[in-house]
């Protein structure tokens, strides 16, 4: 790029010299000078469009360059011999030509052959430039066309002095046009420097990138599709270039209007996966003009919805957690009383009836402290006593337990568990509960469904941690009360029959063990609960969910 | 021989507790002596001959962790603590101070009579 402001300048160097000489053999000196200039610029420009073009150095190295000189390097030679042989030009003589002294002469052969090679590097390097015009992004058209109009200024310039077409003056002015050009270009190769790599790397980022890019135009032609988005509506690449209504794409989109900038969150199904995506539109204009398209960004959201929801399901139940250990504490006191006092009544001699009613005081005062106890249990967040357990003996103890009522009740238990299933940091006791618990949820339900039900319980190592899962066959978690699962007194059991705890409590011990537990369900196919736990590590103390609840 | 009563001081800022264990404790021939905040304490040591404290640990004013520091200051008698905070940290620390024993709120009155009996007939050993 800078050979080509060099020979602009010899050229230019060449023909000022020239012009302000006024013998023949000055006039012819200058002139050979001149035509070092003149034949390296199209060279240098040809070289030039084809690197901006191509994104890469193609011509960097002497051996490539090499075969686009011979002639050029012929031309100079042979001007410098002129005298011998007058293949360039012959019958040189002084003549005037309005303001100018200038130096007439007939054209030979080979100079003819020189201009030929000039213009066909010329114009070919303008044609590389120009297909990069309609290809290329649209910001960098106004520089393509802006180096094209400097090119072809002097090259027609050049046409009408060599043929003659305008009679006066009779001067070669295509140096001074391109030296005027020479500065536009140069002023732009700073610029070009800077951004021969961007068109390229716009189009591989647009093409790699996950997010989904459609671009429409005013008349809602879809211009350009990259594959991410092709992937996300699951459409052929072929409604490209076509008219087309967003509800084509995804009926999610139906209502979605054309052309209106704004973002909104949808769900959409991507290859069988339900996804959140953020929909952005943005109206493409160019300067202080009429827009020229619009555009659509589809950003999947999916993970920092669930991570948002999830830290707030988190923090939702740590503020549950703290009232309720306030107020469960409030309650102990005056059920000591109701319990204390009514249990030392019984011990008198009191009537039947009276008996009879003190012991329902007496007996429900308890139900309500064991109520305060499992809420306590919920809100609990002191470590209790740990140590490593394996996750499989734990639950098939708590399946012993079931077993009588699982036969009487037409369940049926398959348990798929890892043989070397890594140890947990554990409360084995507290495990269990929270096992006991998710077990007779699972029971309690497929009764209630179908009388009996099949329930699989799988253990497996996953990553740094256990992952167990109870999946039944019952009627599933209703989606709306997917949220509210683990919130402390929600229930679906009719009075009497859950205190809605069970499974607060669940979540409480298993957070507390730095776990994770959560349930998938589509209404109608049962349920399945998962609990994950971090692998027993003697050296790691530490664990993600504490970070989660730092950030939090 | 007939042995002496023993006496029992019984600390709690909620009445009703502190009548219901007074109650039971009578009832089970004790002494009972009854305090409704920790700065009582002090004074009822000194004056009254106190075979066992009944304390609670959340209370207004004088928290039942100072009010146990205070006892150990002056005296080595059996301290059972009678909580609704079961938190391990919590009984861990009550032991720490020199708490003796807990009973958890709300309890069983045949279970807080017989740590009271065991506490003492060990103190009297």
């Amino acid at each position: 790029m800078i050979s080509l402001a060099i020979s602009t300048f010899v050229w230019t160097l060449g023909f000022l010299l020239e012009t302000n000489s006024h013998t023949l053999e000055q006039q012819l000196f200058y002139n050979n000078i001149g035509y070092l200039g003149s034949m390296t610029v199209p060279i240098a420009w040809f070289f030039f469009a084809l690197n901006y073009t191509s994104g890469k150095r193609l011509f960097t190295n002497w051996k490539r360059i090499t075969p686009f000189c011979i002639i050029p390097l012929a031309t100079v030679i042979l001007v410098w011999t002129n005298n011998w042989h007058h293949l360039m030009w012959s019958n040189e003589h002084l003549a005037t030509s309005g303001p100018f002294i200038v130096t007439a002469k007939t054209y030979g052969p080979f100079f003819w052959v020189a201009l030929t090679c000039n213009y066909v590097l010329i114009i070919t390097g303008a044609i590389f430039l120009l297909r990069r015009l309609f290809v290329g992004a649209p910001l960098y058209r106004g520089q393509a066309i802006s180096l094209i109009i400097a090119v072809s200024l002097p090259l027609l310039w050049n046409i009408i002095y060599i043929f003659s077409l305008v009679p006066l003056p009779h001067k070669d002015l295509t140096p001074v046009t391109f030296a005027i050009s020479g500065i536009a270009i140069v002023r732009g190769l700073m610029r070009f420097k800077l951004f021969r790599a961007i068109p390229f790397a716009r189009e591989f980022i647009i093409e790699q990138m996950s997010d989904g890019i459609l671009v429409f135009d005013m008349s809602n032609r879809l211009l350009e599709a990259n594959p991410a988005a092709i992937e996300i509506f699951g459409v052929n690449r072929n409604i490209i270039g076509k008219r087309i209504s967003l509800s084509l794409l995804s009926t999610a989109l139906e209502g979605m209007p054309p052309a209106k900038p704004g973002r909104i969150e949808l769900p959409l199904t991507v290859s069988g996966e339900k996804r959140i995506y953020e929909i952005e539109t943005v109206v493409m204009h160019e300067k202080h003009k009429e827009p020229v398209g619009w555009l659509i960004i589809l950003h999947n959201i999916t993970e920092r919805k669930n991570m948002q929801e999830q830290l707030l399901a988190q923090d939702r139940l740590a503020s549950i957690g703290k009232l309720t250990s306030g107020v469960a504490h409030e309650l102990n006191n005056p059920l000591t009383s109701i319990i204390g006092f009514s249990e030392f009544l019984l011990k008198r001699d009191l009537s039947h009836d009276i008996h009879a009613d003190l012991n329902v005081i007496n007996s429900e005062a308890e139900r309500a402290a064991k109520i305060v106890e499992g809420l306590l249990t919920f809100a609990r967040k002191h470590p209790e006593d740990k140590l490593p357990s394996n996750i499989n003996v734990i639950i098939e103890k708590a399946l012993e337990i079931r077993d009588y009522e699982q036969k009487n009740n037409n369940i049926e238990v398959i348990t798929r568990f890892a043989q070397d299933l890594p140890e947990v940091m554990g409360n084995e006791f507290q495990l269990q509960q929270v096992f006991l618990n998710i077990i007779i949820n699972a029971e309690f339900f497929m009764i209630e469904a179908h009388g009996k039900g099949v329930l699989t319980i799988v253990t497996e190592k996953a990553g740094d941690c256990v992952r167990v899962s109870f999946t039944d066959d019952g009627p599933g978690i209703p989606k709306e009360n997917m949220k509210y699962l683990f919130s402390p007194f929600f229930t679906t059991k009719e009075v009497g029959k859950g205190t809605g705890l069970g499974l607060s409590i669940c979540h409480g011990i298993i957070t507390e063990h730095d776990g994770r537990i959560w349930a998938e369900s589509e209404s109608g196919t049962g349920a399945c609960f998962i609990i994950e736990l971090p692998v027993y590590n003697s050296n790691q103390k530490t664990n993600r969910l504490n970070r989660i609840n730092d950030i939090s | 021989m007939v042995e002496k009563k023993a006496t029992i001081l019984v600390v709690d800022d909620d009445q009703h507790i502190r009548d219901l264990i007074q109650r039971v404790l009578e009832s089970a021939d004790y002494r009972v002596i009854t305090a409704s905040s920790g700065g009582e304490i002090s004074g009822k040591l000194s004056s009254e001959e106190i075979d066992l404290v009944l304390l609670d640990i959340k209370m207004p004013g004088m928290h039942g962790f100072q009010a146990l520091e205070l006892i150990r200051e002056k005296s080595d008698i059996p301290v059972i603590m009678v909580t609704a905070m079961d938190e391990a940290t919590t009984l861990q620390h009550s032991f720490n101070l020199g708490a003796d024993d807990y009973v958890k709120k709300p309890f069983r009155t045949n279970e807080l009579l017989a740590r009271i009996h065991a506490k003492l007939r060990r103190s009297k050993e």
